[in-house]
């Protein structure tokens, strides 16, 4: 059970991380000790939370490029090797859904190409593009020469790259769209060009994952420095003409409630990780790391959580744990309806419920506009 | 006859306004000097930007800026305003409107910073937000509903006592922002289409059935002169601006709840006299970014721009009014305020966290410099820019 209660411990580590920020050149001396608390609780959802799944993306996305080359390597596509295979990518997949909550600055980067676009086209706006992609690998992995395998590959947009490409060249044959183990090793042995697709578009992801690693660690948008250190010291708008310079305590609830506006609205159950049969269990993931935000991590010295409780909104706490065991519960059952109406509810909280608690804003016109 | 007030005689004139029991209409100074230089006559640079501000019920006021000094001041309200107004010829008045379904509306005078008037609905009608004054500044034409039928209503009301005189249709349900036309007496309107009921509250109750129309009329008969569709039934007309040469350019909210696919609509669009209306685009990411909602609109005719504001998506877009091409964008969180500067230099942001952002209206770039924050302020859904003349 996390103790909500601040102790002096966490009041000895306030104070260590209020003069770390200031010595990375930050503005805490500036801010009121509510602004402190929450520019900590941020800071500690970054550093405990957001970064390590980030890093854990961009290490299962190299786990899953390594697997594909051995995979393809000479007499190595065995049904042993292509079972391995598949489960790197639902555990990368999985990494993934534990960092898709966190839809703001690295897995953005531009907002007319945002990066995580590249990754999974369905978090836009949950258009299924699964023919796309099989059109695509069929127009590659039938190209005639090598040039033009490379002018088709560069002409692939967003739809047809990223987590959901890779499922389809993993788990079905292109052929006749076939599951067995046994067509789709026939297929890749048949076809050099599909091992040489699968390595491609992992490397795009590879590729992804490590902007999205590098921006948050070390340098973001080319600053050369990290968008962790830009956000949580407030640097945003004065480096970048659009960058909104809002909190990295907004920033994380705005982004939270947008993911679970998602689950809510879009058909995820029925167009994500289809032939993986691997959806429910990305779901969980997903709230894994919600859990572990409002709690925190074991590193943890103040969690949301507890600000909240320390504002006097234990009832509040107590109304999303409830929440988050419904989703629970909803996930285990693998029941759409509740799924959805779990997350409705769960999108209402982050929107309303803990910025209140939190005593923070989101915005009036974001939140109630005419 | 003008005159400098001293801090004295200024303190005096509070006084009396207390012992009038009108305590509420006081300027409530929250960020500026006490100095009272906003106050003074002489001040050759009247300019003003002017908004319906507060977050709780508490605090609702009309707030402006004086982005001179820079400062803000505000007038408790007692109601959520929502949409603003100059009197063209009487400079100094400003008038703001219930956000839906309130039944309030206040006059400010900005050189006292003194509400000089209050008006409420009649009974069965409530307001939808906006209004505008007539080109002579004699009339005010408010858009309200009818309560018992849910039509929309124009009411006029005598720009001097604040009573309402006459009404007409809107011709459509549920008109939200209105504008008069460079003719001097054709009021544009956007008929947002939505039904709603003030026993419950904002709940849309026509979903299926919903119509949005921009409707022309004569301001002189109340009769329609031209009315136009979106193809998009379950796109709202809700927002509006008038260019120079007439043409209008309208910011779309879509009832995504009332739609069975999750298509993009585009949510800005405009209209030229004798065309119908057509529709502005942008690459999908920043379309999407939008989450179906525009909130305000403002052009700019030196560039002939119109910049929209979708604080669901903290964005800022720029469309050419002729070419119809995106000029740019900006991100700023929950903006919706949106105004042309009085130098014609800049459009100009505000948000509810109190931020004011300019960008320049050629460049399209913002002017960090003339960044402003006034975090005890909390800029509501709109905001004017203004300048008055002395007295």
């Amino acid at each position: 059970m996390t103790n909500f209660l601040i102790s002096s411990k966490y009041l000895i580590t306030a104070l260590a991380t209020s003069l770390l920020l200031t010595a990375c050149g930050g503005s805490s001396s500036s801010l009121s000790s509510r602004d402190t608390e929450l520019n900590i609780a941020a800071t500690e959802v970054i550093d405990n939370t957001i970064i390590p799944a980030a890093q854990r993306f961009r290490e299962q996305s190299k786990a899953l490029v390594d697997q594909s080359q051995l995979f393809c390597a000479a007499s190595n596509t065995t049904e042993e090797n292509l079972m391995t295979l598949k489960t790197q990518w639902i555990t990368t997949n999985l990494a993934w859904f534990e960092l898709l909550p966190y839809r703001f600055g690295p897995m953005i980067n531009s907002e007319i190409l945002p990066t995580y676009l590249f990754i999974d086209y369905h978090r836009q706006r949950g258009n299924n593009a699964t023919d796309t992609v099989r059109n695509n690998i069929d127009t590659l992995i039938t190209s005639n020469t090598e040039a033009e395998y490379n002018l088709t590959l560069s002409r692939i947009g967003a739809s047809g790259v990223g987590l959901l490409a890779l499922e389809v060249l993993i788990f079905e044959d292109a052929e006749n769209q076939s599951l067995a183990s046994a067509d789709i090793i026939a297929e890749f042995n048949n076809n050099s060009r599909k091992c040489q697709l699968l390595l491609d578009i992992g490397n795009k992801l590879l590729s992804r994952a490590d902007d999205v690693h590098q921006g948050w660690t070390t340098n973001y948008r080319n600053t050369g420095k990290s968008y962790r250190n830009l956000v949580v010291n407030n640097q945003l708008e004065e480096i970048f003409d659009d960058e909104a310079g809002e909190s990295a305590i907004k920033k994380i609830m705005v982004s939270l409630q947008e993911f679970y506006d998602y689950l809510a609205k879009r058909n995820i159950t029925s167009n994500v990780a289809q032939l993986s049969s691997s959806t429910w269990l990305a779901l969980e993931h997903s709230l894994k790391t919600t859990e572990e935000l409002l709690n925190g991590a074991k590193s943890t010295s103040i969690s949301i959580n507890a600000i909240m409780m320390n504002n006097r909104f234990e009832q509040t706490v107590e109304n999303i744990n409830t929440h988050i065991e419904t989703l629970r519960t909803a996930i285990e059952e693998q029941n759409i309806t509740d799924m959805k109406a779990a997350a409705a509810t769960l999108d209402g909280n982050f929107k309303r419920d803990i910025p209140d608690a939190l005593n923070i804003n989101l915005g009036l016109n974001f939140s109630d506009g005419d | 006859m003008n005159k400098k007030l001293s801090r004295r005689q200024f303190n005096q004139s509070l006084m009396q306004v207390s012992a009038l029991g009108l305590a509420s209409s006081m300027p409530a100074i929250s960020h500026s000097r006490w100095d009272l230089n906003w106050f003074n006559d002489e001040d050759t640079h009247n300019e003003r930007w002017l908004s319906a501000q507060g977050r709780e019920a508490k605090d609702y006021s009309l707030g402006w800026i004086n982005p001179q000094e820079p400062s803000s001041a505000q007038a408790l309200a007692k109601f959520r305003g929502h949409g603003l107004c100059q009197n063209p010829i009487t400079t100094d008045q400003v008038l703001m409107f219930s956000r839906r379904p309130g039944t309030h509306g206040m006059r400010l005078n900005i050189r006292t910073g003194l509400i000089d008037g209050t008006f409420q609905s009649q009974a069965d009608r409530y307001m939808q937000g906006h209004g505008c004054y007539s080109a002579d500044g004699k009339w005010i034409y408010c858009t309200e509903s009818s309560i018992s039928t849910g039509e929309g209503k124009i009411t006029v009301r005598d720009a001097e006592t604040l009573e309402q005189v006459n009404e007409f249709n809107s011709y459509g349900i549920g008109p939200h922002e209105i504008k008069l036309m460079p003719d001097g007496y054709t009021l544009v309107v956007a008929n947002g289409g939505l039904l709603t009921h003030p026993d419950s509250g904002r709940e849309v109750l026509n979903l299926d059935t919903m119509r949005s129309s921009l409707t022309y009329i004569d301001s002189r008969t109340g009769t329609l002169s031209s009315e136009h569709f979106l193809t998009e039934k379950k796109a709202s007309i809700r927002h509006l601006d008038v260019a120079a040469d007439g043409t209008v350019a309208i910011a779309l909210q879509v009832q995504r709840a009332a739609m069975n696919n999750n298509e993009l609509v585009s949510l800005a669009a405009i209209h030229k006299p004798n065309q119908s209306l057509t529709v502005l685009n942008a690459p999908e990411a920043l379309m999407v970014k939008l989450n179906d909602y525009m909130g305000s609109v403002a052009i700019h005719n030196d560039t002939r721009l119109a910049a929209f504001t979708s604080p669901k998506g903290d964005l800022v877009m720029f469309w050419h009014l002729d070419d119809l091409s995106l000029q740019g964008y900006h991100v700023f969180h929950d903006v919706c305020g949106l105004a042309i500067s009085q130098d014609n230099q800049y459009f100009i942001l505000s948000s509810s966290s109190g931020k004011v952002r300019q960008i320049n209206a050629y460049s399209l770039k913002i002017d960090k410099e003339r960044s402003l924050n006034f975090p005890k302020k909390s800029w509501d859904n709109h905001m004017i820019s203004i300048s008055y003349k002395r007295t």
